[in-house]
């Protein structure tokens, strides 16, 4: 299972341009300051870290940490 | 006989777009631009300007800064580009070597690359001046980029910018052409092309392939080199964006600060962002290794190793 810590470490290790914190889980990226470029590199991260493929369709609704941490769970 | 690199010419259109202005319109802001972009202005050649102006421009402003180079002496002309004059036919080489008057015993062809073309353009001029035995020659780049891109497009309008490289190939250089590596995987293709007369990208995608693809190719030209990290001097990559820079630099430790990042007034000129950033490195005695990494349209990529002559 994947949980909302190990996104925010994702994140936080992909170089984006801000720190995510643990209670930021419910906002959208966009209201936490995260770019779309710095979400190119995190959904790198989270590919080879979780061997999940992110198609086009399905980032298009990845927009918060929670949903992200939904889609690896499903 | 060993064909190496002896200088390179550059022309950069004074005209530009102001990036700033354009995030603006597209919602986007400042800081983005100058952090994850990198281009304050991106440079736009004139409407009259042909591709073969852009390329006899940067040729001439190689003449003025070589004693040494004489364009009645040139052999071989092979033009780096995707947005030929007019349509593509006849090959605009064939044009740049009648505007500059160049000997007409000349080889003159055209590349159809992106912005792997610089390294692939090296490779096939050396070897073609090896195998005909020809002493001096001229890779230019030039892919003006704003025929074809969409101004309203936010994926494309704030990236690009117009210029052109020439680059002289000769015995005597100052740089030797040394290991290189190539790829090519045509599935992602719908990724970055050209339909309509007009530019479509999946920004996602190409920054993927460029994050994943180029680091490991790099690694393998130095390992085929038996040379590491710390060996090399400079990292010349394709100016994509300061974004897919750091992406790629941040897989190489301590070697990130050793990646050049320079399209603050250029923008991404294709083909011609890594002979723009090695412009000032070629003479310098200081660099002995540089590692050269273009990567885009086809998807294809390919990196190489440079190293001072002894």
């Amino acid at each position: 299972m994947f949980d909302v810590e190990f996104v925010v470490d994702i994140i936080n290790k992909s170089g984006s341009s801000v720190e995510v914190k643990l209670d930021d889980q419910a906002k959208k990226f966009s209201q936490i300051g995260l770019d779309s470029l710095d979400m190119f590199n995190v959904f790198i991260e989270l590919q080879d870290a979780t061997g999940k493929e992110f198609s086009d369709d399905i980032v298009e609704n990845l927009v918060s940490i929670s949903t992200i941490v939904e889609f690896l769970n499903s | 006989m060993s064909i190496g690199l002896k200088s390179i010419g550059s022309y950069i259109p004074a005209a530009s777009i102001d990036n700033i202005k354009q995030a603006n319109k597209f919602g986007e802001t400042e800081e983005f631009i100058k952090s994850k972009i990198g281009a304050v202005t991106l440079a736009r050649k004139d409407d009259r300007e042909e591709t073969s102006d852009l390329a006899v421009k940067a040729i001439k402003a190689l003449d003025e800064e070589n004693e040494a180079f004489s364009l009645l002496a040139i052999e071989a002309l092979v033009v780096v580009t995707q947005n030929p004059d007019g349509s593509g036919l006849p090959h605009t080489s064939a044009i740049v070597q009648n505007k500059l008057g160049l000997p007409t015993n000349i080889a003159a062809f055209d590349v159809s690359l992106g912005c792997s073309g610089y390294v692939y353009g090296l490779y096939i001029l050396k070897g073609f001046m090896e195998a005909s035995g020809l002493k001096n020659g001229l890779l230019v780049t030039v892919d003006p980029y704003s025929k074809i891109v969409d101004p309203d497009d936010r994926v494309t309008a704030l990236l690009f910018g117009d210029a052109a490289t020439a680059s002289w190939l000769g015995e005597d250089s100052e740089l030797n052409i040394k290991t290189v590596k190539y790829g090519t995987d045509g599935s992602g293709a719908e990724h970055l092309t050209s339909f309509n007369g007009r530019l479509h990208m999946n920004g996602r995608q190409v920054f993927n392939f460029a994050a994943l693809r180029v680091p490991p190719q790099i690694k393998s030209v130095l390992s085929n080199s038996n040379l590491e990290l710390s060996d090399i001097d400079l990292f010349c990559i394709h100016q994509g964006s300061n974004a897919i820079v750091d992406a790629i630099s941040r897989r190489f430790g301590d070697s990130a600060d050793k990646f050049l990042k320079d399209i603050e007034h250029t923008g991404n000129t294709i083909s011609s962002s890594i002979p723009l950033l090695l412009k000032d490195q070629v003479h310098d005695n200081k660099v002995q290794n540089i590692l050269i990494s273009g990567f885009g349209v086809g998807l294809s990529w390919a990196s190489a190793l440079l190293s001072r002559s002894l």
